[in-house]
């Protein structure tokens, strides 16, 4: 299949790695990855800091750059991302009166999958052929919990891993505290659920804390790093991207 | 409309949330009681929701009731006046807290009695009725155990439906010894002793006071019908035995027909404290001659309601039957407790409810930082009753915060700024590249890859967290210099491109 | 009554008020999906099997009988009260049954309306119930006969429910559809499901706050049906459920019938 990476803006400009071990994934499953280079971000900071008409025009770029084809689906290594893009992006267009983007965006969203969306629904596969011999606990992260609700998938996914030693996480279903901008303006409370998601990952003895959202693993590590606990924080696609 | 400068209100704390919630979350007491009580309520629920097979389907169908209340709430309200009145009960207006004040104390008095009994209500608790009665001269006297222990207190209700979570045995036992006139000497701090103690102290109330307030959970506008769910007696007590009673109501709280009961009696008692069933509810009409109060009146309140029913998004959070399932999945509200939102509504119904009932005056009103006050982690939405949309409606709300402050203000604020110049930075990506690149200027004072300290508005992020510095090669970079390798290396031969 | 405020004036507005915003933020009309059990699967003897459950469950003692037995398994739940008030509408011969077993029984009704405080110093109630409801234990009074005005049942701190089997519905929209069916849509109306109980304490479980604490059913067969469960016929049919093991630990755990393990209390009035 020809797939559209969606590398999400935090990807692109602070974890590269992750949308760079997305497309060796799917070029290794045996897909071509395209880029389309006229991307920047899905708009979610600005959706859901209430900044809902000045994210107009981010949305707008979006459908507008994913409109020009060249593949068959695209993926995007982000709960959230996905989540905003097939559930806010007519929203956001509809509330401005513009039903005909509306539409379009949801064409878009239709052919969007998250990464595990992605590897189990559509290419039909869990064993992807990864190497991983790490102690590591997976952190289901809201939106891919309960917005676009991806369910076990990541954890089939996981399980699946040659050599991975999957630890379950307590009270995995919580909040990491990161809500976007609630980080800077709740710091207080952001900072008091931190420590619980920390204090849980401690007690699985992981030395890996995987999630499908680079936004949540840069909070949680930002907790990790500061608590000086060596715990790494490491994206689903850069587990499933490694091989011996 | 209540003003917010400097006038408390119950719907309206003095301090936004984030800086309310500081001082909560240094209370390790409240926080630990919190924690207990959210996590036992919340294992409860969950239990008794699997029992029910058809759980969604009795969700599809409360959501759409409500939604229906509120497209014909004015015929319904028209419909249960005159079911009322057939009945011998009286119905009575009040478009504000003053003017519902202003009739209940009236009727108070017509009694005669300086001294009211009460049944909890969260809508007497919105208008504060108590403190209303007080001043002129009227004793009200809570029934619930927990809402007596918080008024014996002198305190303010941190729950919807456990409003004295915040207290534990020991403080409560304090607050009997000090303001409880009849409590036993030798008064321990075993729950069952301090209930026991309660019971006594309120069953010579019940059998003397004339004058009832209650509240009610849904009016049934084909019948008249109101109803009330509880868990101790005193609501039967309240609602049995007195000459009068006076319930006050939010129009919102109306059901369209009798059999709609079928639906929200399972609803409610699941989600609020996770039981089968609560121990007592009670249905009257009216008046019942010879049976329970002989003079009945019904005070049908606005209060702001209208506020939410005329938006079309925001309407969503009047469908709320109170039983406080949000509260109790809530992170934030599980750590903050009630107080932290200067609303007797709070946790995530309070975040969409209590704004939409006072208005959001602009970027320093407490209200406008409710819709804030949450991750959008979507745990309410999930365990809603009625199928509130939670999370959506605090997104609407915060740009309604918005649009109203920019609408308002010469300046844009500080945010409202950096959020345009990133918007316009997004909406192109020869902008976004640049931007990327100029980001990494800040690389040279990061330590180890990291940032350890940042200038405000960073500050927030850095207090507790480090944060890493920009890479040096963004991924559409690498991506580039990949393809020019690869179009180098197939120079010559066919274009896959 | 003379009026408050100018309540014409206040309605008007707020009225108009209403309908205004309702139109604003209009969404036309809504479709109500009913795709909810709206009756249940059960035969009729595990319904009643099931209420039992949840009675045992919420701490309601339960006692089984057939009609000829009923007046002595009533009397066996009212142990050790001595005075018991009752509505009009029992089933033929309880009353007297009580009154020749020695309880100072009163007959509340229309002529002879015991007050509040009165009520306070009668040990227990009597009465029937319109239905019961097995998926949640629930027993309803509607004020129909034998069951008497609210205070009746509320006030003394034991109450015993005499039930018919056959009253016994399954699921909660049956209960309401039966309530609907037969016109009690506006009588004074007491949903029970056990002893009154509060967690407001630490959320510490306490049983028996106000209204009754000990809550008895008496679940009784049928006129005319066979006893359920049993082989040939037996003089007294009483089964005893519930956390008690025979008929002398009901009494002797219950002490004076005011609920379990209760010390240092003042008691009523």
């Amino acid at each position: 299949m020809r797939i559209a990476l969606i590398a999400t803006c935090l990807g692109d400009a602070m974890f590269p790695q992750v949308p760079r071990a997305t497309t060796e994934l799917l070029e290794r499953l045996g897909h071509q990855v395209v880029f389309p280079a006229g991307q920047t971000c899905c708009g979610q900071m600005h959706i859901n800091t209430g900044y809902v008409r000045e994210g107009l025009g981010v949305v707008r770029h979006h459908v507008e750059v994913m409109e020009q084809g060249g593949y068959d689906v695209a993926v995007v290594p982000s709960g959230s991302c996905t989540g905003c893009i097939r559930h806010q992006h007519g929203m956001v267009a509809r509330r401005a009166g513009d039903d005909g983007l509306a539409e379009r965006a949801e064409a878009v969203a239709g052919r969007t999958y998250e990464l595990s969306e992605l590897l189990v629904d559509v290419l039909g596969v869990t064993d992807v052929g990864a190497h991983y011999p790490h102690r590591v606990t997976y952190h289901p992260t809201c939106h891919s919990l309960r917005m676009i609700r991806v369910g076990d998938r990541p954890l089939q996914l996981l399980r699946a891993v040659d050599g991975i030693d999957l630890v379950e996480l307590p009270g995995a279903e919580g909040c990491c505290g990161f809500g976007g901008t609630f980080a800077l303006k709740n710091p207080a409370t952001s900072a008091a659920m931190l420590d619980d998601k920390i204090a849980a990952v401690v007690s699985t003895g992981a030395s890996a804390c995987t999630a499908g959202d680079a936004s949540c693993l840069m909070h949680i590590g930002g907790g990790l790093s500061r608590q000086d606990k060596e715990i790494r924080t490491v994206h689903l696609a850069e587990i499933l991207a490694s091989t011996r | 409309m209540s003003t917010f400068l400097g006038m408390p209100s119950p719907l309206r704390g003095e301090q936004s949330f984030p800086k309310a919630s500081v001082k909560e979350l240094a209370n390790g007491q409240l926080r630990r009681n919190l924690q207990k009580a959210t996590s036992t309520i919340r294992a409860k629920r969950a239990a008794v929701v699997a029992e029910v097979p058809d759980w969604e389907e009795l969700r599809d169908a409360g959501a759409a009731i409500k939604a229906d209340v509120m497209a014909r709430l004015p015929e319904l309200l028209e419909q249960f006046e005159a079911a009322v009145t057939a009945r011998g009960g009286v119905v009575h207006w009040a478009s504000d807290a003053a003017e519902a004040n202003a009739i209940v104390t009236e009727l108070v008095r017509a009694t005669g009695s300086d001294e009211v009994i009460k049944v909890k209500s969260m809508a007497t608790q919105e208008i504060g009725l108590n403190e209303h009665l007080e001043a002129e001269g009227i004793a009200p006297i809570e029934t619930d155990l927990a809402e007596l222990i918080v008024q014996l207190g002198h305190d303010k209700p941190s729950h919807i439906l456990v409003p004295a979570i915040h207290r534990n045995r020991t403080e409560i036992l304090d607050i009997f010894r000090r303001e409880m006139p009849d409590v036993p000497a030798d008064l321990t701090d075993e729950p069952r002793r301090l209930a026991m103690a309660a019971r006594a102290h309120l069953r010579r109330k019940f059998l003397s006071v004339p004058v009832a307030v209650s509240g009610a959970n849904f009016g049934i506008a084909e019948t008249g019908t109101l109803t009330v769910v509880e868990s101790e007696g005193n609501g039967r007590m309240c609602l049995t035995l007195p000459q009068t009673l006076i319930t006050v109501m939010g129009i919102e709280k109306l059901l369209p027909s009798y059999a709609d009961l079928e639906v929200f009696l399972q609803l409610l008692p699941r989600s609020s404290t996770g039981e089968r069933m609560n121990p007592y509810t009670s249905l009257w009409t009216g008046v019942t001659p010879g049976d329970g109060p002989q003079e009945f009146h019904v005070v049908l309140l606005d209060n702001g309601r209208t506020n939410a029913l005329a938006d079309q998004v925001g309407r969503a959070a009047l469908h709320c039957i109170r039983c406080s399932a949000c509260l109790n999945v809530c992170p934030v509200y599980e750590r903050t407790g009630g107080h932290a939102y200067g609303s007797v509504y709070p946790g995530p119904i309070g975040a969409v409810l209590t704004p939409q009932l006072t208005g959001m005056q602009g970027h320093d009103d407490p209200s406008a930082s409710l819709p804030y006050a949450s991750t959008l982690c979507g745990a309410c939405y999930d365990v809603c009753p009625v199928k509130i949309d939670i999370p959506a409606l605090l997104v609407e709300l915060r740009a309604r915060a918005v649009e109203t402050d920019a609408a308002e203000r010469r300046l844009p604020t500080g945010w409202a700024a950096a959020m345009k110049a990133a918007a316009w930075v997004m909406a192109n990506d020869r902008r976004f590249a640049v931007a990327e690149k100029a980001s990494r200027v800040g690389r040279v004072v990061a330590r180890d890859g990291s940032f350890h300290r940042l200038p405000p508005p960073l500050n927030a992020w850095t207090g507790s967290r480090d944060l890493p510095a920009p890479p040096a090669q963004s991924f559409r970079e690498w991506w580039a210099e990949r393809e020019a390798g690869r179009e180098g290396e197939r120079e010559g031969g066919g274009d896959t491109g | 009554m003379k009026p408050i405020m100018d309540q014409a004036r206040v309605r008007a507005a707020m009225l108009a008020r209403i309908r205004e915003a309702r139109d604003q933020g209009a969404a036309g009309a809504v479709e109500v999906p009913r795709d909810y059990h709206r009756t249940g699967s059960l035969t009729p003897a595990e319904v009643v099997d099931l209420l039992i459950d949840r009675l045992v469950d919420y701490k309601a003692d339960v006692l089984t009988a057939q009609p000829d037995s009923l007046s002595a398994t009533v009397l066996q739940a009212l142990s050790p009260s001595t005075s018991v008030v009752v509505a009009d509408g029992l089933p033929a011969g309880l009353t007297e049954a009580l009154a020749a077993a020695g309880l100072q029984v009163t007959v509340d009704g229309d002529e002879h309306a015991l007050t509040a405080v009165q009520l306070d110093r009668i040990d227990a109630v009597v009465t029937t119930a319109a239905l019961a409801i097995a998926d949640n234990g629930v027993i309803v009074l509607d004020a129909g006969p034998g069951q008497g005005r609210r205070i009746i049942s509320l006030v003394p701190d034991l109450h015993v429910v005499v039930l018919r089997r056959s009253q016994v519905l399954q699921t909660v929209p049956e209960a309401v559809a039966r309530l609907v069916h037969d016109g009690g849509e506006t009588r004074p109306t007491t949903w029970i499901a056990g002893p009154s109980a509060t967690s407001d304490i630490e959320l510490n479980r306490v049983e028996g706050v106000h209204g009754p604490r000990t809550l008895r059913v008496v679940i009784v067969d049928d006129e005319g049906d066979q006893a359920q469960g049993d082989q040939g016929e037996q003089q007294a049919d009483q089964r005893q459920l519930g956390h008690a093991g025979d008929a002398g630990d009901l009494a002797a755990e219950h002490g004076t019938g005011r609920g379990p393990g209760v010390e240092g209390d003042a008691g009523p009035g």
